[in-house]
């Protein structure tokens, strides 16, 4: 068995609050904290968490777009956090990223079909005959009609800007696509369409997805698996099934209830979760949910709680619900899942 | 996009009146100054019979103290102002252009030439004028240069600023994810915005030093006296100002509607490369 | 005509054929085509729609807050205790306008003044309406941040709205719209700037304080399940026009707009299966800038006919509080 597409090691990123030239110690904002995953070729791993979880940092620690303070993300075995520019280069191929504002990812001096077509051209020579049969053939792919590649993004909805970013992303045949915020932006109605679009273009083409969303029913309907942040780290990850069917962790528990379900039947009790998420430039001791959390105990206050694997395939850091010394081996975490 | 067709003026004109306005003057003056020795007299003859006269149908503007055709001076006069305003703009629009990218990509540049840049706002243009000119003699070439630099903080800091919130926008981000190396993604994506800007800030560059040229001739440090310019013109005939008015008025007047063509021309001309101005939803 | 035969007294707010125009350079956007609909007291009506369907526009018009330049309305009258308030001088409607009809927005941050405190903003508030003075204002200011369970309120009224969260800044707009007690409250997505577990406890807090106040609230959202947890009834719209209305579960129950139908199986839902592909509504809102003939839904509606594309639907009576701009509104209910 060959190992996963993308594995990512125990990536951290803190970013420092101003420059310190004549301070002893900068104050730093834990923006990703510790992070352990991994992906398999042409699956979706969905990243939830409100803002400020360090979710989108993620998102532009694997396109290298930030430097990482630490950690790992290898692609087939290869770190890409060490490479060096001209190497990067290369990789650069291997992943794409989907944006979230359809808006803002679109430079408004471009036509369409040169803004899709650059990814290629930035690795060969294209005539213009190539240059157009490939917008053709991109457009196409995302479902527009090839004239639409002289349009500027001002001449065109939301919804095709979205596809307009998503033909970017596949111009340079990736295996795995980031997609920050992908759909959020876009209206019900849109955003039915374009994950029909990711959920066709995963079966046609293979491509593995780390989709990063807040929106639970979506990430509900995507993903394969579930990786839950709080704080800057994954405080639970999960196949999908498992769980929205039993989350363990309680801010799982909490996100999910907290979101609001289309049946005016249902009532509604309690407020699921009281308080707001503490600042990440100075963390709560122990688990950062601690000061929201109904389960507390001493402990969260105090220690840091590792993730463990539990037997339905998913790992949970929690003191209360997953308690390490349950574990026979709490010192080594295996996130990868036994496909 | 794409090239502006003769059959596009009439829509031009309607969509940005401005350009077509100040663009117009501009191109007029241009015409006038370039053709002068077409219709207008030598201004360098001196005829001191003629000192004064009014304006007759030899000489459209009357003469001068000198006895030189006044007609003839203004638009001769018009060469200089206009080579001093559009290469002080040129100049530095380049060099602002520069300075500002390398300072909005790189932070030990950055911090370096914009502390030169602090030095540079400090010293007033006259008074550098004057310096250069006592050392060198006068010249047109280091009258710009003399214009040029004090102007060049402004824009290389209004270049930077762009520079600086442009790298941030989605689309750079999304360009470096594609795999562009940085100098596209300086040329392609964040020059195209410090265009519009640049238009306006060349606009005001421009009239300034038309503005200081004239200035620095009236006080007699300009252009060599010899060579008819709209300053040494205003200096040397306002003791006449009551004989002989358009000694004074002709090229006061050339020098303010010149000015204004190019402030109207710059403001058309950021309307006319905004994207979001251009078709509105 | 219908739904509208309800008790007169009931009514705080009835809109009748409003519409609003925009102006562009070289064209006229209907934004508004004839929407008709009627807020009664105390209750809770939800305005549905995706973006560029009206919804937000209808709340500026009620409110004349539309930019004067290039917006007008042009017909219609909105009628609130009966008096028309399209008819009322500038100075009478600011008198109208945030102490009897109260409105909040999507992002808190730029509703507030940056440079005062957040006490400084809700006391003047209640100064410019009542003739209280500065004391028993900035009393008031901390009654009401306490009232929407701001912690530590003696110490918040001091604070300046950067030095809030998202959360507590719309804790702080809410608490500014109703200090003066207003009679209708409306929201224009209050809650889509925030996160899920934020917009929870702000859901909750809208909800408690109708109940305890008696202020009736629009809300206005694009989310369906906002809709389902907060309001009684619904109006649903579509390019400019209402294209039905109903109680929230006759609504959820038996949709009887294609739109409407559309629109509630696009949001994913995991009942119906993982990874599939979600039904679409195809194709794209119509430019409101060229007259529509017929439904504007027709060339979208899997349930079009000739007639559909022919005439334009009137909002009429599927059943009892329920009604829906469609020709095939009882096909559609079937379906």
């Amino acid at each position: 068995m060959t190992g996963p597409l993308l594995k990512v090691e125990n990536l951290t990123k803190h970013y420092p609050l101003g420059s310190g030239i004549f301070k002893k110690s900068i104050p730093v904002i834990r923006a990703v904290e510790d992070v352990t995953f991994s992906v398999e070729a042409g699956e979706t791993l969905c990243i939830v968490g409100e803002s400020g979880c360090g979710k989108s940092t993620i998102a532009r620690l694997l396109m290298r777009l930030v430097e990482p303070t630490g950690g790992r993300v290898l692609i087939d075995g290869t770190d890409i956090a060490g490479l060096k520019k001209d190497a990067l280069h290369a990789w650069r191929r291997r992943m794409q990223m989907v944006f979230q504002d359809p808006y803002s990812s679109l430079n408004p001096r471009l036509t369409a079909g040169q803004i899709i077509t650059e990814p290629v051209e930035n690795f060969e020579r294209l005539s213009r005959k190539q240059r157009n049969a490939l917008a053709a053939d991109l457009l196409q792919k995302v479902g527009m009609s090839p004239e639409m590649m002289h349009r500027l993004p001002s001449e065109l909805s939301g919804g095709q800007r979205q596809r307009l970013g998503i033909a970017r992303a596949l111009a340079l045949k990736p295996s795995l696509i980031i997609a920050d915020e992908a759909v959020s932006a876009l209206d019900v109605s849109v955003q039915a369409q374009i994950l029909n679009l990711l959920l066709d273009l995963q079966q046609q083409m293979g491509i593995a997805f780390v989709f990063i969303s807040h929106d639970l029913g979506v990430v509900e309907h995507i993903a394969h698996r579930v990786a839950v942040m709080y704080l800057g780290r994954i405080v639970e990850l999960a196949p999908s099934e498992a769980l929205f069917a039993k989350p363990v962790h309680p801010y799982t528990e909490a996100l999910i209830a907290a979101a609001p379900v289309p049946d005016p039947t249902r009532v509604r009790l309690e407020v699921p979760l009281e308080g707001e998420m503490p600042s990440p430039i100075n963390p709560p001791k122990g688990c950062a949910f601690h000061p929201r959390c109904p389960l507390a105990i001493e402990r969260c206050r105090i220690e840091v709680p590792p993730l463990v694997p539990m037997a339905d395939g998913r790992v949970v850091a929690c003191h209360v619900r997953a308690p390490a010394e349950r574990q026979m081996q709490p010192t080594h975490v295996d996130l990868q899942l036994g496909h | 996009m794409g090239r502006l067709r003769i059959s596009d003026l009439p829509r031009l004109a309607r969509r940005h009146p401005l350009v077509f306005v100040g663009g117009g003057i501009l191109a007029l003056l241009i015409i006038l100054a370039l053709a002068a020795p077409l219709y207008a007299g030598d201004p360098l003859t001196m005829d001191p019979f003629k000192r004064l006269q009014p304006p007759s149908a030899e000489m459209w503007f009357g003469s001068d103290n000198l006895g030189r055709d006044v007609l003839a001076r203004t638009v001769f006069g018009a060469r200089i102002s206009l080579i001093v305003g559009l290469s002080a703009a040129a100049a530095t629009a380049l060099g602002g252009v520069l300075i500002g990218v390398l300072a909005g990509y790189n932070r030990g540049f950055d911090n370096v030439a914009m502390r030169v840049m602090d030095g540079l706002m400090s010293i007033p243009t006259i008074l550098l004028a004057i310096a250069l000119i006592s050392l060198t003699g006068p010249g047109i070439g280091i009258l710009i240069i003399a214009i040029v630099i004090p102007q060049l903080p402004s824009v290389s800091r209004l270049v930077r600023s762009v520079v600086l919130a442009v790298r941030e926008r989605p689309y750079v981000e999304a360009a470096l994810c594609g795999g562009a190396r940085l100098p596209k993604v300086l040329w392609r994506h964040i020059m195209p915005s410090t265009i519009p800007p640049l238009m306006v800030q060349g606009a005001i560059v421009c009239a300034d030093a038309i503005l200081t040229e004239a200035a620095l001739s009236f006080l007699g440090v300009g252009v060599p006296p010899e060579i008819p310019s709209w300053g040494n013109m205003i200096a040397s005939s306002r003791l006449y100002l009551a004989i002989a008015p358009m000694t004074i008025f002709a090229p006061g007047i050339c020098l303010a509607v010149t000015v204004l063509a190019v402030n109207l021309l710059g403001d058309g001309l950021r309307d006319l490369f905004d994207p979001r101005s251009k078709r509105r939803r | 005509m219908l739904m509208r035969e309800s008790a007169e007294d009931d009514v705080l707010l009835d809109v009748r054929d409003l519409e609003t125009h925009f102006y562009g350079e070289e064209s006229v956007t209907r934004a508004l085509g004839g929407v008709s609909f009627q807020v009664k007291k105390g209750e809770t009506l939800g305005v549905v729609g995706e973006s560029g369907c009206g919804k937000s526009v209808t709340a500026l018009s009620i409110l004349r807050l539309l930019p004067k330049l290039t917006a007008r309305t042009v017909g219609g009258e909105v009628r609130f205790h009966g008096r028309d308030l399209l008819d009322l001088s500038d100075r009478e409607m600011r008198k109208i306008r945030g102490h009897r009809i109260a409105m909040i927005f999507q992002e808190p941050m730029t509703s507030l003044n940056p440079v005062y405190t957040v006490g400084r903003q809700i006391a003047e508030a209640v100064q410019i309406h009542t003739n209280a003075t500065h004391s028993t204002a900035m009393a008031k200011a901390e009654e009401m941040l306490r009232l929407v369970r701001i912690a530590d309120p003696e110490r918040r009224v001091n604070n300046y709205p950067y030095e809030m969260s998202g959360g507590m800044r719309q804790r702080a707009m809410i608490a500014m719209a109703l200090a003066c007690s207003p009679e209708l409250l409306i929201a224009d997505e209050p809650t889509t700037a925030l996160d899920v577990t934020i917009q929870a406890q702000i859901l909750r807090l809208i909800v408690d304080l109708k109940e305890r106040t008696g202020t009736a609230v629009m809300f206005i959202t694009h989310d369906l399940g906002v809709v389902a947890e907060t309001c009684q009834r619904v109006i649903v719209m579509y390019a400019g026009r209402i294209v039905e209305q109903a109680a929230v579960t006759d609504l959820f129950a038996r949709p009887a707009h294609p739109y409407t139908q559309g629109l509630m199986r696009s949001v994913p839902d995991p009942r119906r299966g993982r990874q599939r592909r979600l039904p679409e509504i195809p194709g794209i809102v119509p430019s409101l800038r060229e007259p529509i003939v017929g439904c504007s839904f027709a060339p979208r509606c899997p349930f079009a006919i000739d007639i559909c594309r022919e005439k334009t639907p009137m909002l009429r009576d599927v059943g009892s509080s329920h009604a829906a701009a469609c020709w095939r509104a009882e096909e559609v209910m079937g379906a």
